[in-house]
């Protein structure tokens, strides 16, 4: 059982904070959704978990292992992996190039590559065609299976959905969820369509301006009133 | 035919020196003006070592691999500490940087017009066509590195990574890719085409300080005609070109050949920016 503990974490660009004072944890087998108005910090929060954002202040470590001083892979490769929302698949080269570039350094290729087709069978069918040319829901299956390339015990989504069509917001959502299920992945990730992330979220945690305001069971957060009054715009 | 055949020489000599200007341009986005000048300095490496009494091939694997460590050390001297600065800006300092290149040639070896040591002898003729067999040679070496960059880039696991830093290096470090490494790799083998570039210009043409900007304009238009960040393209683009100065030669006059590289630039941003196999792009 891997756990991914955040505590007292601030993070920025340019030594400038945008979230303060954050402490969660995310636990294998489990999906955690990061909700909260927009500019309050969530994708920030995710980018400084990855290693792309700067953290200031604070700890971040795996079973034990200190992630702070860590390069986005070497987070990776402790079992920690970011799903970037945007160009995040390589464009010039296909489907498969994009996986195999995604294990670099490892030897087992073609293994990982088996794993990653097997959950997510839908990859096999545009496995030869140029990422560039993918519709966005292909797009993001490809981007997922790329992050899946280092055997993620933790994922870090950034919208998933985001430019999906509603049909495709539940299907991507639901893939994910299977990754909890067969895979006993952990996953943190920060969603738009919050009534939807929270359906299939065991926790949800709620960010304003960059400060952790509210964390508890997905399904009982869901129903709040107020809850739904200042994200969903549902009046009481 | 002889029209074609002289196209295809021309375009033989530009190819590899288009892909390599092509390479830099999609790793880094700037347009490397220097390109003339390390033709010419590949051309002088080659020649150097001929003029030692070493054959042309081994001057030409010399110069391959003077021009690889040359094009390096002018990215971590020149090009590396202005990373992340606009394409301007590099252009600037690339026009500078083969001025200096130009004058180090000069001050090292004159001003006076240097040749291969090659044996005279009569052009051949075949089915109507006059060549000699260094043309041949041009023709031959330039269609394989064309066709090993071509593979290197497409099978291997380097080219790919290559392929995958030049679309999106900050994506790429995320996924683990040893970027600076990575790009290294690919201004090494930009400047070993260079290299190569040059010792095929000393075949085909007389070897002097003055060659960088009669080289630079070609080579820049035909990775332009082709669609830069697309080595086919490049390889393609220099027959264009190539095409173009010769039927410039043969129908107007051979001083306005210098032009038509400006010309076709001009007429390809107009009609097709993106080029011949090129994609188009979002400004960010």
């Amino acid at each position: 059982m891997t756990e991914l503990i955040i505590e007292s974490l601030s993070a920025g660009y340019g030594g400038a904070n945008i979230v303060n004072d954050i402490t969660l944890t995310v636990s294998s087998g489990e999906i955690v959704t990061l909700i909260g108005p927009n500019g309050a910090g969530k994708s920030t929060l995710l980018k400084s978990l990855a290693g792309v954002a700067q953290v200031t202040m604070g700890t971040l470590n795996v079973d034990g292992t200190d992630l702070i001083a860590l390069s986005p892979f070497e987070r990776a490769t402790q079992g920690v992996a970011f799903m970037p929302q945007d160009r995040n698949v390589f464009r010039t080269l296909t489907v498969n190039e994009n996986l195999e570039t995604s294990a670099w350094g490892y030897e087992d290729i073609e293994a990982r590559k088996q794993e990653v087709v097997k959950l997510l069978p839908t990859l096999s069918n545009y496995l030869h065609k140029t990422a560039g040319g993918l519709s966005g829901g292909q797009r993001q299956m490809a981007a997922l299976g790329m992050t899946l390339m280092t055997r993620p015990s933790i994922l870090l989504v950034d919208e998933p959905t985001a430019g999906l069509s509603p049909n495709l917001v539940g299907e991507m959502l639901d893939v994910l969820q299977k990754l909890t299920r067969d895979a006993g992945i952990g996953i943190l990730i920060v969603e738009q369509n919050a009534r939807a992330a929270l359906a299939r979220a065991d926790r949800a945690v709620v960010l304003v301006d960059g400060r952790l305001r509210r964390a508890g069971p997905a399904a009982e957060l869901a129903t709040e009133p107020d809850f739904g009054a200042l994200f969903f715009g549902e009046h009481t | 035919m002889q029209l074609i055949f002289n196209a295809i020489a021309s375009a033989a000599v530009l190819a590899p020196a288009a892909i390599g200007f092509t390479l830099i341009f999609t790793l880094f986005r700037y347009t490397n003006f220097a390109v003339g000048a390390f033709l010419t300095t590949g051309a002088f490496a080659a020649w150097s070592m001929n003029a030692l009494g070493l054959p042309i091939w081994v001057g030409g694997m010399f110069a391959v691999v003077f021009g690889a460590g040359l094009l390096l050390a002018s990215d971590r001297i020149v090009f590396a500490p202005l990373r992340g600065r606009n394409g301007g800006t590099l252009l600037l300092v690339s026009i500078a940087l083969s001025v200096i290149i130009d004058n180090v040639i000069r001050f090292a070896y004159g001003t006076q017009i240097r040749a291969f040591d090659l044996p005279l002898r009569p052009p051949h003729t075949f089915a109507g066509l006059r060549f000699t067999p260094e043309t041949l040679w041009v023709i031959g070496i330039s269609v394989l590195a064309t066709l090993l960059v071509g593979a290197l880039l497409s099978f291997t696991r380097l080219g790919r990574a290559i392929r995958a830093v030049a679309d999106n290096p900050s994506l790429a470090s995320i996924r683990g890719l040893p970027v600076p490494r990575i790009e290294g790799a690919g201004i090494l083998l930009a400047g070993a085409l260079f290299g190569l570039s040059g010792t095929l210009v000393g075949l085909d043409l007389a070897i002097e300080p003055n060659l960088s900007l009669a080289l630079a304009i070609p080579v820049i238009a035909a990775a332009i005609v082709g669609g830069l960040g697309s080595p086919l393209g490049a390889a393609l683009g220099a027959v264009i070109i190539g095409m173009a100065e010769e039927l410039t030669v043969a129908f107007i006059s051979a001083p306005y050949k210098g032009a038509v590289g400006f010309i076709v630039i001009a007429l390809v941003l107009l009609i097709r920016p993106q080029g011949l196999l090129g994609c188009l792009v979002e400004r960010k």
